[in-house]
C-alpha cells in the first residue's frame, strides 16, 4: 500500500496523474507528514536534476564498450562463429522489438518538457500583443511559472 | 451556448445599434483600447473566469497600472490563490507565492512591446455592436471576428479612457471560455512605490529568464539554435510570422516562432526529436501521415507531434482546428521545400532565391506568391482585413456562418 502511494506521488510530481488521482494525492499529502516529506525530497531531486548541465559522452565511449565486451567474450573462449551467430540473434531481436522500445528509448534519451514548458514560453511572449488581457495573463503566467518549477500553490504553510 | 452567444450579440446589435453614439469607428475604438495602458493610470477590481483542467475557475484580483508598463496584481480569491502577488516594474516581473514563501523573478511582460500602429486586429472583422455600461461607466461594445476561425472576442471599451472594462472570448469548440469583468475602477495617479517588491525575509528566490522575440530570419534562428528551422508551408488565414527566438526548453533548447492575426497568437516550437520527447498523456490523433497529441492546458491548447526527426509543438488559445493547420503545414523535408520553392519561382517567372528569401522571413507559400505578384504579402496573410461594416444583416450572417462552421470543424 505504501509502495503504491509512493508510486502515485512520484507520478504526481511528474504531472502524470488524472484529476481524481491528483485530488487523492493532495489529500494524502495533507494528512501524512511522512509522505509530505518524501514528496518534498522528490521535488528537490527533480529541481537538482533539472539544474545539472548536460555532459556529452566521450567520443571513444562506443569503442571502449565494444572492446570491453569483445575482450570478455574472448576470455570465455567463444569461437568466432559463435560470436557472429550471437550478433545475428541480437540484431534480429533488436529489429523485432524496435517498435516496442522506440518510445521508451526516446524518452530515456531526450529531455521531457511537460506542457508547462510550452505554456510558460507562450504566455511570456504573448505579453507583447497589444490587445492581450494583462489580468488574464497574470493568472495564466503565475500558474505556469509554478508548474515549471514543480511547485503547487496552497500546499505549504496552510 | 453557441445559440446564446449569437442571440446575445444579435440582441446587442438590435438594442444598442451603433448609430446612437458618437461617430467613432470600430477600429478606432480598438486602437484606443490598445493604447489605453500608455495613457492611463488606474486601480481596478476584476473578476475573471478562466478555464482549468477541472473546469472553469473564478478568480478575483485587484490591479494597479501606472503608465507606461508598471503593473501590480494581488489575488483576492479563491483561497488557494489569495495573497499571490505579481509586480511588473517594466524591467522584471516579480511573483510572490505566499503559501510556498517563494519569490520568482521573471522577464517583464513589457519586454519587446511592438509598435501599436497597424498591429490591432489585422486579419479580423471588427464590429461596433453598440453601447453598454460596465462598472457604472459608458462603454463601446466591440466584436472582433478573426478570419482564421480563431477565438471571437467581445470587448467593452471605456468610452472616456479606452480601458477594456470587460472582455469575453468565444470559440466554436468551447463556447464562452474566458471572461474578465472590471467591477470597480478608479483613475488617477498611482504611486510608484506600489511597483517595488517588498522584502520577504527568508523567502526562497528563483530567477527565470526569457528573451524578447525578434523578427529574425529563420536562418538566423537556426544558426543561434544549432539545428535547422522550418517555416510552415502555409499559415491559417490572417496569420503572419511576427518573430522568433531560441528558448530554454526542459533540459534542452527549442526555437520558438510566433504567428499572430492581431487577435490570437500561436507559438510554434521546434527542436530535434531526440532532444525533446513528447509530454506524457494527451489525446493522440492523426493528421494525414502525422501522429499528433493534443493537451488541454487550461486556457491554452498544446499540440505536439514529430515529423522527420523534428519535434513540433503548437500552442495558443486558438481552437484545435486552427492549431491543426500548423500540423498539416510542417514538413521538414529540404527536398519538399526546394521543390515547392522551384514551383512557385517557375510559375511567377522569378529567381528561386527570391522565393527562398521570403520563406526565410517566415512567409507561407501563398504569402510569398502574393508578395512576388505585387499584392504585398500582408494582403495574402489578411484577405479580410479589418472592416467596419455596420450592417445588421451582414453581422447576423457572419455569426450564422461561424456557428455552421463550428458544427463541421469540431475535432
Amino acid at each position: 500500500m505504501k509502495r503504491a502511494r509512493e508510486r502515485l506521488v512520484s507520478a504526481y510530481v511528474d504531472g502524470e496523474v488524472t484529476a481524481e488521482e491528483r485530488r487523492q494525492v493532495e489529500r494524502w499529502l495533507r494528512e501524512d507528514p511522512e509522505l509530505q516529506r518524501e514528496y518534498q525530497e522528490l521535488l528537490q531531486l527533480r529541481r537538482l536534476l533539472r539544474s545539472l548541465p548536460p555532459r556529452p559522452a566521450p567520443d571513444d565511449l562506443e569503442s571502449q564498450v565494444l572492446s570491453a565486451a569483445l575482450g570478455r567474450v574472448e576470455k570465455r573462449g567463444w569461437g568466432r562463429r559463435q560470436v557472429v551467430w550471437a550478433g545475428v540473434l541480437v540484431a534480429a531481436a533488436a529489429i523485432a522489438l524496435f517498435p516496442v522500445v522506440r518510445d521508451g528509448l526516446e524518452r530515456l534519451r531526450a529531455s521531457e518538457p511537460g506542457t508547462h514548458a510550452y505554456t510558460w514560453q507562450h504566455a511570456v511572449h504573448s505579453a507583447q500583443d497589444p490587445l492581450v488581457d494583462r489580468a488574464v495573463l497574470g493568472v495564466i503566467l503565475t500558474d505556469a511559472t509554478l508548474d515549471l518549477l514543480g511547485e503547487r500553490a496552497g500546499e505549504e504553510g496552510r | 451556448m453557441k445559440e446564446a452567444f449569437v442571440l446575445a450579440t444579435a440582441l446587442a446589435l438590435v438594442a444598442g445599434g451603433p448609430r446612437g453614439h458618437d461617430a467613432t469607428t470600430p477600429v478606432e475604438v480598438l486602437r484606443k483600447a490598445a493604447e489605453a495602458p500608455l495613457r492611463t493610470d488606474y486601480e481596478a477590481v476584476q473578476v475573471l473566469t478562466v478555464p482549468r483542467a477541472e473546469g472553469a475557475e473564478t478568480v478575483r484580483v485587484v490591479v494597479w497600472h501606472r503608465r507606461p508598463h508598471s503593473y501590480r496584481m494581488e489575488f483576492l480569491a479563491p483561497r488557494r490563490l489569495a495573497g499571490r502577488l505579481l509586480v511588473d516594474d517594466g524591467q522584471f516581473s516579480w511573483h510572490y507565492e505566499p503559501s510556498l514563501h517563494l519569490l520568482i523573478r521573471g522577464p517583464s511582460l513589457a519586454l519587446g512591446v511592438p509598435p501599436l500602429a497597424g498591429a490591432v486586429a489585422r486579419g479580423a472583422a471588427v464590429r461596433l455592436l453598440g453601447m453598454d455600461v460596465v462598472a457604472g461607466r459608458p462603454a463601446y461594445l466591440v466584436a472582433v471576428l478573426p478570419a482564421s476561425g480563431g477565438p471571437t472576442r467581445r470587448l467593452w471599451v471605456d468610452r472616456a479612457t479606452g480601458l477594456v472594462l470587460k472582455s469575453e472570448a468565444w470559440d466554436s469548440e468551447r463556447g464562452v471560455y474566458l471572461t474578465n469583468t472590471v467591477i470597480r475602477v478608479g483613475f488617477g495617479t498611482v504611486p510608484e512605490e506600489l511597483f517595488r517588491v517588498p522584502r520577504y525575509r527568508g523567502a526562497r528566490t528563483v530567477e527565470l529568464s526569457g528573451l524578447p522575440l525578434k523578427p529574425d530570419r529563420l536562418s538566423q534562428l537556426a544558426r543561434a539554435a544549432g539545428f535547422p528551422v522550418f517555416a510552415p508551408s502555409e499559415v491559417p488565414e490572417g496569420f503572419r510570422y511576427r518573430g522568433g527566438g531560441v528558448a530554454a526548453f526542459g533540459g534542452s533548447r527549442a526555437v520558438l516562432l510566433q504567428y499572430a492575426d492581431g487577435v490570437t497568437i500561436v507559438s510554434l516550437f521546434q527542436a530535434p526529436a531526440d532532444r525533446a520527447a513528447s509530454p506524457p498523456g494527451g489525446v493522440a490523433f492523426r493528421v494525414g501521415p502525422v501522429l499528433a497529441r493534443s493537451y488541454a492546458a487550461g486556457l491554452y491548447r498544446v499540440l505536439v507531434w514529430e515529423r522527420r526527426g523534428v519535434r513540433f509543438g503548437a500552442v495558443g488559445d486558438a481552437p484545435v482546428a486552427v492549431l491543426r493547420q500548423f500540423v498539416v503545414a510542417t514538413d521538414p523535408d529540404p527536398s519538399v521545400e526546394a521543390r515547392r520553392v522551384a514551383e512557385v519561382a517557375r510559375k511567377l517567372g522569378v529567381p528561386a532565391d527570391r522565393v527562398a528569401d521570403l520563406r526565410d522571413q517566415g512567409l507561407g507559400f501563398a504569402q510569398a506568391r502574393a508578395a512576388l505578384e505585387g499584392h504585398g504579402w500582408e494582403a495574402a496573410g489578411a484577405p479580410n482585413r479589418s472592416t467596419e461594416t455596420w450592417s445588421l444583416a451582414e453581422e447576423l450572417e457572419r455569426f450564422v456562418r461561424l456557428v455552421r462552421r463550428s458544427t463541421v470543424r469540431r475535432p
